[in-house]
């Protein structure tokens, strides 16, 4: 999941229902009967301050998460993946363009976000701070990460704030994309030489459980997953998003004759689930604090982008002032002839 | 059949291979996420048109020559790309500079290959020149911005004017089977003073030659690019991807 929910900002642990009002109920009514909040409609300020941050994590992940892919374009092994690969990191510069766009209409400026982001103050994704060492790790990537993002964003289609529910709909189209291209190129690698097969093999036994982590803490450690859920943000839990897809990708790599590294892993006919092993939360939360393999050279690039691209961004405003002063300047002129 | 002569066709696709190449090492460092999505878009134009050309190239060569054997399994010595094509990407000014320099040179090739007496090239050039006139047409109002925007951006344009003045001649020279160079070189400078014009830049100095140093400077960087390139590829030789 790219939102983790991994904030513990305490104001966004107020129950909704703590400052009772006409409006908050009928804004709390308007959600139970399933309709969507638009940027014009009065909300409460923890509804607005739990969709910034829900939004804004996302899109960050969506940006930061082109660095890990972005780094093979250029040594794609052939013309096609490259070109896929191109066109699926550009995808995903998209969907943080209309994440930004949507956490704007709750009145806060993509600047504002940036810097967040920059100053550590905002978080991202954990997944995207692990190292990208081979080129199966680009299908694992797509078929794993890109899986796990689906498996949580399809119910977010149906948020109850409705630029994000939109703004959803369309990326999880392009995200669905994205997984079956990984699986893909996963599939190649199992069918080549035995070199191929051995790289997916590795690359799956490194990404599994950050995979899993993606999904946030266990329902019963995460801080606001119930008030989210009364806002109608959150649709379903985290243990049980998680439960779904191990249940989902334990088929798919059986097809691919890849071996899930979980010596727990088991199916349970009673529970009709797969059970599977501990996660290692240490990892996680040491991860999601900046101690994980690339958090620096995540933002490091990320920051030197931003800055180094301060001019250019400079000469666009500085351009577009001249323009609008000369138009200004003729329309006087023509005014005064 | 009126086709094209081979080592035209390979000049254009290792062009538009060796460009992409260097478009691509932008995306996801670009100044702003609009930019990065917009050097992408260039970038696929270019790796697509490339592929399309390396297609018809191996078709036409028979042997089991493919794409990727002609992108991967050939060195530097054997490219036939303009050198400014594999010149390093620079600031953003010096990129997009080179954008504007190669989409104004990329424009009249295309339309008139599309009009050529080679069919299947000309389905391949009529779908480039659009795309070349929209990248000429971003190049265009970045360097116009860059001339007049800020002292600085200003600054960095000429920079990048002197940076990549030098691998223009080269370019104006290259002779491309049933194309009219002369024709071409004329619309490269006419569009391109029109361009320096409303940059408020001086014009653009085009030298008569490139010198070798130039020259040995550009294969330099492209045996860089190739390495790069094609090192996964030729680590497994056998390997289908
Ligand atoms: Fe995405
Ligand atoms: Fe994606």
């Amino acid at each position: 999941m790219y939102t983790q929910a991994i904030d513990t900002d305490p104001t966004s642990r107020n129950s909704p229902t703590s400052h009772a009002s006409v409006a908050e109920d009928v804004f709390l009514a308007r959600i139970a009967q399933d309709e969507k909040i638009e940027p014009q409609d009065w909300m409460p300020e923890a509804y607005r301050k739990t969709l910034v941050r829900q939004i804004s994590q996302h899109a960050h992940s969506e940006v930061v998460g082109m660095l890990p892919e972005g780094g093979w374009i250029t040594r794609a092994p052939s013309l096609r993946r490259k070109e896929i690969l191109l066109a699926k990191v550009q995808d995903e510069g998209g969907h943080g363009l209309y994440l930004y766009s949507a956490a704007e209409t709750l009145g806060v400026s993509r600047e504002q976000l940036i810097d967040a982001l920059h100053s550590g103050k905002a978080k991202y994704s954990s997944i995207f701070n692990y190292e990208t060492k081979t080129w199966a790790d680009i299908g694992t990537i797509g078929w794993l990460v890109d899986g796990a993002a689906i498996m949580n964003q399809v119910p977010l289609c149906r948020c109850s704030y409705g630029p994000y529910a939109r703004a959803m709909i369309r990326i999880c189209k392009e995200e669905s994309f994205h997984q079956r291209q990984g699986f893909d190129i996963v599939r190649a690698l199992c069918e080549g030489t035995p070199e191929q097969k051995a790289m997916a093999q590795e690359s799956l036994n490194r990404w599994w459980w950050p995979t899993l982590m993606m999904f946030g803490p266990h329902d019963s450690d995460s801080t606001h997953t119930g008030q989210a859920s009364a806002y109608g943000i959150k649709r379903i839990s985290n243990d049980d998003l998680r439960q779904k897809f191990v249940d989902v990708t334990v088929a798919q790599a059986e097809f691919l004759g890849l071996s899930i590294p979980d010596p727990a892993l088991r199916w349970n006919a009673e529970r009709g689930h797969y059970d599977f092993g501990k996660i290692d939360w240490d990892e996680f939360w040491r991860v999601v604090n900046g101690q994980g393999p690339c958090n620096e050279a995540r933002m490091h690039d990320r920051i030197s982008a931003f800055e180094e691209g301060r001019w250019v961004r400079d000469a666009a405003s500085a351009h577009a002032a001249k323009r609008a002063a000369r138009a200004v300047a003729r329309a006087g002129a023509l005014e005064a002839a | 059949m009126s086709a094209l002569p081979s080592q035209s066709l390979l000049l254009i696709a290792d062009t538009c291979l060796v460009w992409g190449h260097r478009l691509s090492e932008w995306c996801g460092h670009g100044p702003q996420l609009e930019e990065d999505i917009a050097l992408t878009n260039t970038a696929l134009d270019v790796i697509g048109q490339a592929r399309s050309l390396y297609q018809l190239y191996a078709l036409r060569a028979g042997n089991g020559l493919t794409e990727d054997k002609l992108a991967y399994f050939r060195g530097a010595d054997a490219f036939q790309n303009v050198a400014i094509a594999a010149v390093e990407n620079g600031d953003y000014a010096q990129t997009v500079l080179r954008s504007l320099i190669l989409s104004a040179w990329f424009v009249p090739l295309w339309r008139e290959l599309a009009i050529g007496r080679d069919p299947e090239l000309a389905a391949i050039a009529v779908e480039a020149e659009k795309a070349a006139r929209v990248q000429r047409r971003h190049a265009s109002d970045w360097t116009i911005r860059f001339g007049d925007g800020t002292a600085e951006s200003r600054r960095r344009i000429e920079h990048a004017i002197s940076t990549l003045a030098p691998w223009v001649p080269a370019l104006l020279a290259a002779e491309i089977d049933g194309t009219d160079r002369a024709r071409r070189e004329n619309e490269w400078r006419s569009f391109i003073a029109e361009v320096m014009a409303e940059a408020t830049l001086d014009a653009f100095p085009v030298g008569s030659s490139s010198d070798h140093a130039f020259e040995a400077n550009a294969k330099q960087a492209l045996s860089a690019l190739l390495h790069e390139m094609q090192s996964l590829a030729r680590e497994h030789p056998e390997a289908v991807w």
